[in-house]
C-alpha cells in the first residue's frame, strides 16, 4: 500500500486546489528519476510475493467468527526484526519476513524479508517463508485469534457483530451504513483517503454485486437488512437515491474493497526494456490468474453470483464525479473517464516490435499537458501516454508538510499518483535515485489462497511463466479491449470452468526473428546473410493488416493453462515445464515444483475446485443453509474454523486440494 | 596399391555423380560429395522449437528433430563447404556464452568399438566455433552413452559383468579424455546420464583405479526422477553426485529418423547411407535471472557413414579396417589385371560384378550385425588370399599349357590379348 507519510492530511476541498502542483512536480520528479535510471542495469532477477491475512477472533461462546481490530498491537512486535536490522546495518542481519499495516485495521500484510533469487532452488524458500510468516503472525496473537488468508470476509459490513471490539457504524470518514470508522487503519492516511474519495466523488461509493438466486432467495431480492438512518446527508443514498439496485448485494464503503486481501507478486526486471515487456506480455494472463484463482463469492453475508473481489473493489474507490462517469456532461471535470482507478490496465507500454499499434485498441484518456512534458523530454511515445493517463486522476491524500519538497530527491509526489492507481499490472521505477532497487513489475490481479501451499504455487507459477516468457520470447498480445473483456468474464460464478477467454493462437514468433529480443546478447556479423532468405519466405505474415481478429480465439482456461494439442498450443503449463526441462535440475527441486505446477493443472481442469467453489459448496451443504443466499454467522464460524482446520492439517479436502499436503 | 586408391575414389565419384544426378530435384547439399556433414540448430528457445513441445511426453527427442527440421529449412542456403565436409548453420544461435553440454554418443547397437575420443575433440571445436570462443569452459558436461537407460530394478550379475567390461573397453577411454578436461578446469562438473547406483559404482571404480575423475552429477528421466530408489538418493549423497532431471529420449536420434529429415534434402541414397555420430546439446543458464538464453544442438555425421563408419579410433584403425577390404579389391583386380589368360571382355565384366557383390555384402553384414570387419578375417584373410593367388596363377599357367590351342580360339585377336606379358593388361585395363 505504498510508504506511509506522517503529517496533516488535506480536506478534498483543499487538496483539490494543490492537485495541479502535485501533478506539475509528480512528472518532474518522474523526469529527474528517469534521467539517472533509465540505463540503469540489473543482472540480477529478484522477486518476492505479498500475502494479505485477516485477524480473526472467535467468539468461542456464540460460535461467531470476528475480525479483530487489534493488528497494530501484532504489527509492532512483528516489524521489530526488521526495525532492529535496520538500526544496525553493520550487523547486516538477516531479515526473514516484513510487514506493512493495510487498508483495513484487521489486516497484516506480510512479505519476505529479503527478495527471493532466481535461481530454481530457491523457488524452495516461498512455501517455508509464507509458512514462518503465518507461524510468526500467530505468535503474537491472543490464543483466540488466528491469521486466515480469505479474500473477501463473508460478514463484513453484517448485522449483528463482526467486529472484535465492536462498534456502532456512525463514522463521519466512510458515512457507511454498515461498517464503522474503526475498520480503518488508523494512520491518518486511510480515513483521509476514505473520505475524499467521497468527497471528490460527490456521493458515498455505491458497489452494487449480483446475489446468487437460490432456490428460497427472494426474487426480485431487495435486501431487507440496508438500514434506514438519518445521520448523515448521503444516508439517503441507499434506499431513496436508489443506489442500492434490486437482486444485488449492496455496499457502501471502501472498506468493502480495500479490505478484501490479494496476493501480489513483484519482479525486478534488468531494464526498463525488459520491465516494460514482462508487463505487457502478463497483462493478458490477468484475467486468466483471476478466474483460477478465484476465492471470493461472499459479500455482506450474502452469496454472490460473483467469485472475485475485482469489481467489489473497483467500485470501492470509484472517486469519479457524474460528468467524468459520463452522467452529466463535462463541465467542472477535464475528462470522461472509463473506469475507476482500481481496474485492469488501459494500454500496453513495451516498444517490442511484436507490439502492435492496433493492440492499444481502447481511446486511451491521457493528459496532453503531461504528455507533452514527457515528450519534450525525450519519454517515447508509449511510456509518455501511460504516465500521462495514471495523472489524469488527482491526488486524494496531501499532507501540507510535503507540499514543497525537493524533486531531486524526493518522488513522493509522483508516488502520490503512482500508487492510487491500482491497475492489473503497475510498471514500478526505482524508488529512488540512489536505490539499488531497479524497474519492477507488479502482477495483481490474483485472489489469495486459503493455504500457503497454494499461495506459493501461485506466485511460482507467475515467476517461471515470466522466466519462460523472457526465455522464449513468447508473445500473447490481445487488443487490450480483449482483456478488457476477459477481466468481465473472469469473475463471473465458476468462470474458470464455465467460461472462454480471448487468447492468443500463436505465442511464438511467427518469423524468426532477425534480431536477438532485449535483454540477450549477441547476434551474429552473417546474420544478414542466413535470414534474407527467411524474411521473404514469411514476408506474407508481417504484414498481415490492422485486422488482428485472427491472431486470437476464444479459448478455455484449461486450454490456456493446460494446452490446446490441435493448434499446438503447448500452455502456460507446457511453456513452464519446458522451461524448466531445459534447467539442469536437482531432482528434489523438480518434484517440489512438480508439486505446485500439479495443483495449477488441476485447477484449471477442473479436477479441483477453486477456492470460491468450495466456499459456496461449504455454505451450500451446511446445515444451517436455508437455500435463500444467507450466510449466517454460524456458517460463517464455521467456514472460518473450517480454513483453520485446513491450514493445520486436521481436515482434509480432496476437492479442493487433491492429496497435497499443505 | 594403386588399385586400392582408385578403388576408393571410383566409389566415392560414382555415388557423387549419383547425387549429381538428382541435385536438380533436391538441393545444394547433393550437389557435391562429402564425408562430413555437420549441422548446428539454432536457438531453440528463441525459435519457438522448445516452447511449444508437448510436454506429456516425457522422454521425447521432439525438440531435436524439429530443431533439425528447422534448420534444414532455413539454413540450407547457409551451408559451408570445406573439402569434402559439409556445415549448415543455423545463425540465430550464436555467441559467446558459457553453459551446459550434453554429449550423446550414437552407436549401432551391439557395438563394442570404444568411444571415439576423437569425435569428443571435434565436438568441443565443434561448439567452440559455434559460439566463436577459444578453449570453451563447460559448466556441467555430462555424457550420455548409446543405448543407456535407467533400470530402477538394478543389474544381475551378467549385467554388472557386462556393463564394467563397456566401461573398460568402449567408456573409458573418452573418460580418459574428459577427466583430463575436468581436472585441467575446462569442465566444471563432469557426470552422465541415467545410471543406476551400480552402474554409478562399477565407472567410480574404474575411473578410481586409473586416478581419473569420478561422476559428479547423474541425470535421470523426469518420469523416473521422483521415485528414484533409495539406495540411489543415498549414494549420490554419500558421493556428492547432483542428481539432475532431463527429458531427452533415450535413442535421442535413431538413423531411420535421421533419414526420414534428410531426405527432403538429399538424394534418397544419399539420406539412408548418413548415420548419425553424435549430437550434441548446448544450453547456457543465465543464473542470477533464471533465464535460459541460449540452446542449441549439434549433430555430426558422416557421409558414407555406413562405408567408413565414424567410430574409428584412430588413423591407424581406420587404415587397417579398409586395408581390409582393399586387400581384397586388390586381389580382385589382380586377378583381372595379372591373368595370364587372354582377356575376353566377358572376365572383365565378371570380376567387376563380383566387387559388386562383395560391397553390397559387407554392407548387409554392417547394416544387420552392426561390425564389418571380422576378427578372423585378418590372418585368414591374408594367408589364405594370398595362397589362393598363387593355386589361381598355377592353375593358369597349367590352363595355359594344356589348354593352349582352346584359349587361342576363345575369341578374335581383336579382343583379347594375344601376348600375355604382365604389362600390357595393365596398360589396357589400368583405369579401372
Amino acid at each position: 500500500m505504498g510508504l506511509l507519510s506522517l503529517g496533516t492530511p488535506m480536506h478534498w476541498s483543499e487538496a483539490k486546489k494543490h492537485a495541479d502542483h502535485v501533478r506539475e512536480h509528480g512528472i518532474i520528479q518522474f523526469l529527474n528519476l528517469w534521467q539517472v535510471a533509465k540505463d540503469s542495469q540489473k543482472d540480477c532477477l529478484l522477486w518476492g510475493d505479498e500475502v494479505e491475512y485477516m485477524v480473526i477472533a472467535y467468539d468461542e461462546e456464540k460460535k461467531n467468527a470476528k475480525l479483530s481490530l487489534r493488528v497494530f498491537e501484532m504489527l509492532s512486535e512483528l516489524s521489530k526484526e526488521e526495525e532492529e536490522a535496520n538500526k544496525h546495518p553493520e550487523k547486516n542481519l538477516e531479515v526473514k519476513t516484513a510487514w506493512r499495516p493495510e487498508y483495513g485495521r484487521y489486516m497484516l500484510e506480510g512479505t519476505p524479508g529479503t527478495p527471493y533469487m532466481g535461481l530454481p532452488r530457491d523457488l524452495l524458500a516461498v512455501e517455508q517463508n509464507m509458512k514462518l510468516r503465518r507461524a510468526l503472525a500467530q505468535r503474537w496473537m491472543k490464543p483466540h485469534e488466528i491469521p486466515v488468508t480469505l479474500t473477501s470476509f463473508p460478514r463484513l459490513g453484517c448485522e449483528g457483530e463482526f467486529l472484535e471490539p465492536h462498534h456502532i457504524p456512525d463514522g463521519a470518514a466512510c458515512r457507511s451504513l454498515f461498517v464503522p470508522d474503526q475498520i480503518i487503519n488508523a494512520h491518518v492516511r486511510f480515513p483521509t483517503l476514505t473520505a475524499n474519495i467521497r468527497r471528490r466523488r460527490g456521493s458515498k461509493v455505491a458497489i452494487n454485486t449480483p446475489i446468487f438466486h437460490d432456490k428460497n432467495t427472494p426474487k426480485p431480492f431487495i435486501d431487507p437488512t440496508i438500514p434506514r438512518r438519518n445521520l448523515f446527508p448521503e444516508d439517503r443514498n441507499a434506499i431513496e437515491d436508489g443506489a442500492a439496485l434490486p437482486d444485488h448485494i449492496y455496499m457502501d464503503a471502501m472498506a468493502f474493497g480495500m479490505g478484501c486481501s490479494c496476493l501480489q507478486i513483484t519482479f525486478q526486471a534488468v531494464n526498463v526494456d525488459e520491465a516494460r515487456k514482462i508487463y505487457d506480455q502478463m497483462a493478458p494472463l490477468g484475467p486468466i490468474m483471476l478466474a483460477l484463482t478465484a476465492a471470493a463469492p461472499i459479500y455482506r453475508g450474502y452469496l454472490s453470483d460473483v467469485d472475485c473481489r475485482w469489481n467489489v473493489i473497483a467500485q470501492s474507490v470509484d472517486d469519479r464525479t457524474e460528468e467524468e462517469r459520463g452522467l452529466k456532461p463535462l463541465k467542472d471535470s477535464k475528462f470522461r473517464i472509463n473506469k475507476s482507478r482500481y481496474d485492469s490496465i488501459d494500454s500496453y507500454i513495451s516498444n517490442d516490435p511484436s507490439n502492435k499499434p492496433e493492440y492499444n485498441d481502447i481511446p486511451l484518456v491521457y493528459d496532453k499537458d503531461v504528455y507533452k512534458k514527457l515528450s519534450d523530454n525525450g519519454i517515447d511515445d508509449l511510456l509518455a501516454r501511460h504516465i500521462a493517463h495514471l495523472f489524469i486522476r488527482d491526488p486524494l491524500v496531501i499532507f501540507e508538510e510535503l507540499l514543497n519538497v525537493d524533486d531531486n530527491e524526493s518522488t513522493d509526489h509522483f508516488e502520490n499518483l503512482q500508487s492510487t492507481n491500482w491497475q492489473t499490472m503497475r510498471f514500478k521505477p526505482p524508488p529512488s535515485k540512489t536505490s539499488p532497487i531497479g524497474w519492477r513489475v507488479e502482477f495483481r490481479s490474483m485472489e489469495i489462497q486459503l493455504t500457503d501451499f497454494e499461495n506459493a504455487a501461485f506466485a511460482i507459477f507467475i515467476v517461471l511463466v515470466t522466466r519462460a516468457v523472457l526465455s522464449f520470447n513468447t508473445n500473447f498480445y490481445i487488443p487490450i479491449s480483449k482483456v478488457d473483456e476477459n477481466m468481465k468474464v473472469a469473475q463471473h460464478r465458476n468462470a474458470v470452468l464455465g467460461e472462454k477467454f480471448h487468447f492468443r493462437k500463436s505465442i511464438f514468433p511467427q518469423s524468426r526473428p532477425g534480431t536477438p529480443a532485449s535483454g540477450t546478447p549477441s547476434g551474429s556479423p552473417k546474420l544478414s546473410n542466413a535470414s534474407l532468405p527467411r524474411a521473404t519466405h514469411h514476408g506474407t505474415n508481417l504484414s498481415a493488416g490492422l485486422d488482428r481478429s485472427d491472431e486470437y480465439e476464444l479459448m478455455t482456461i484449461n486450454e490456456i493453462i493446460n494446452g490446446k494439442p490441435s493448434t499446438g498450443y503447448p500452455g502456460l503449463l507446457g511453456l513452464v515445464n519446458n522451461y524448466l526441462n531445459t534447467l539442469n535440475i536437482d531432482i528434489e527441486t523438480r518434484c517440489e515444483i512438480s508439486k505446485y505446477l500439479e495443483l495449477i493443472k488441476k485447477r484449471a481442469n477442473g479436477t479441483l475446485m477453486t477456492a470460491a467453489s468450495w466456499m459456496r459448496q461449504f455454505v451450500q451443504n451446511h446445515p444451517d443453509y436455508k437455500q435463500d443466499s444467507v450466510v449466517s454467522e454460524r456458517i460463517n464460524y464455521d467456514l472460518v474454523k473450517m480454513v483453520e482446520k485446513i491450514n493445520n492439517g486436521e481436515v482434509i479436502v480432496p476437492e479442493l486440494l487433491g492429496s497435497f499436503s499443505v | 596399391m594403386t588399385a586400392i586408391a582408385q578403388g576408393h575414389n571410383g566409389v566415392s565419384n560414382g555415388n557423387g555423380h549419383h547425387a549429381n544426378g538428382e541435385a536438380q530435384q533436391h538441393s545444394v547439399v547433393a550437389s557435391t560429395a562429402f564425408s562430413h556433414l555437420t549441422l548446428y540448430t539454432g536457438n531453440t528457445m528463441r525459435t519457438g522449437t522448445t516452447g511449444q513441445l508437448n510436454t506429456t511426453l516425457r522422454k521425447s527427442n521432439q525438440e531435436l528433430v524439429s530443431a533439425v527440421q528447422d534448420t534444414l529449412q532455413y539454413s540450407l542456403e547457409a551451408a559451408r563447404f570445406k573439402g569434402s565436409s559439409i556445415t549448415i548453420t543455423d545463425e540465430t544461435s550464436l555467441g559467446p556464452l558459457e553453459g551446459d553440454l550434453k554429449m550423446f554418443y550414437l552407436t549401432v547397437p551391439g557395438s563394442t568399438a570404444p568411444l571415439s575420443t576423437e569425435q569428443l575433440t571435434v565436438a568441443i571445436q565443434d561448439l567452440e566455433t559455434a559460439l566463436g570462443v577459444s578453449e570453451i569452459k563447460i559448466d556441467h558436461f555430462v555424457l550420455s552413452l548409446p543405448h543407456q537407460s535407467f533400470d530402477e530394478n538394478g543389474l544381475d550379475e551378467t549385467e554388472v559383468v557386462n556393463f564394467s567390461k563397456s566401461i573398460q573397453d568402449s567408456v573409458l577411454p573418452v573418460w580418459r579424455k574428459l577427466s583430463e578436461l575436468r581436472q585441467s578446469g575446462r569442465i566444471g562438473r563432469l557426470g552422465v546420464a541415467e545410471f543406476g547406483k551400480q552402474e554409478l559404482e562399477i565407472l567410480k571404480t574404474a575411473a578410481d583405479a586409473q586416478g581419473l575423475s569420478v561422476p559428479e552429477i547423474n541425470q535421470v528421466n523426469l518420469q523416473d526422477c521422483c521415485v528414484l530408489p533409495k539406495d540411489l538418493i543415498n549414494y549420490s549423497k554419500e558421493q556428492k553426485i547432483e542428481l539432475l532431471t532431463h527429458g531427452d529420449a533415450t535413442e535421442i536420434l535413431p538413423s531411420a529418423t535421421f533419414s526420414s529429415i534428410l531426405r527432403p534434402y538429399l538424394p534418397a541414397t544419399a539420406a539412408t547411407t548418413l548415420a548419425p555420430n553424435f549430437v550434441l546439446k548446448y544450453s547456457a543458464f543465465i543464473t542470477s535471472r533464471g533465464l535460459i538464453t541460449k540452446k542449441g544442438i549439434e549433430i555430426l555425421t558422416m557421409y558414407w557413414s555406413q562405408m567408413y563408419p565414424g567410430s574409428f579410433e584412430s588413423a591407424r584403425v581406420a587404415y587397417r579396417e579398409i586395408s581390409v577390404h582393399g586387400l581384397n579389391f586388390a586381389m580382385v583386380l589382380t586377378e583381372l589385371c595379372l591373368n595370364r589368360m587372354q582377356l575376353h571382355r566377358r572376365l572383365v565384366v565378371a570380376p567387376l560384378f563380383f566387387i559388386a557383390l562383395y560391397m553390397v555384402w559387407t554392407w548387409l553384414v554392417d547394416w544387420i550385425f552392426g561390425f564389418w570387419v571380422y576378427e578372423w578375417i585378418y590372418p585368414c584373410l591374408i594367408s589364405f588370399s594370398g595362397v589362393t593367388n598363387f593355386v589361381m596363377y598355377g592353375i593358369n599357367m597349367l590352363k595355359e599349357r594344356f589348354f593352349k590351342e582352346e584359349a587361342v580360339s576363345y575369341g578374335s585377336p581383336n579382343e583379347a590379348v594375344s601376348d600375355g606379358g604382365p604389362n600390357s593388361p595393365e596398360n589396357q585395363f589400368g583405369n579401372v
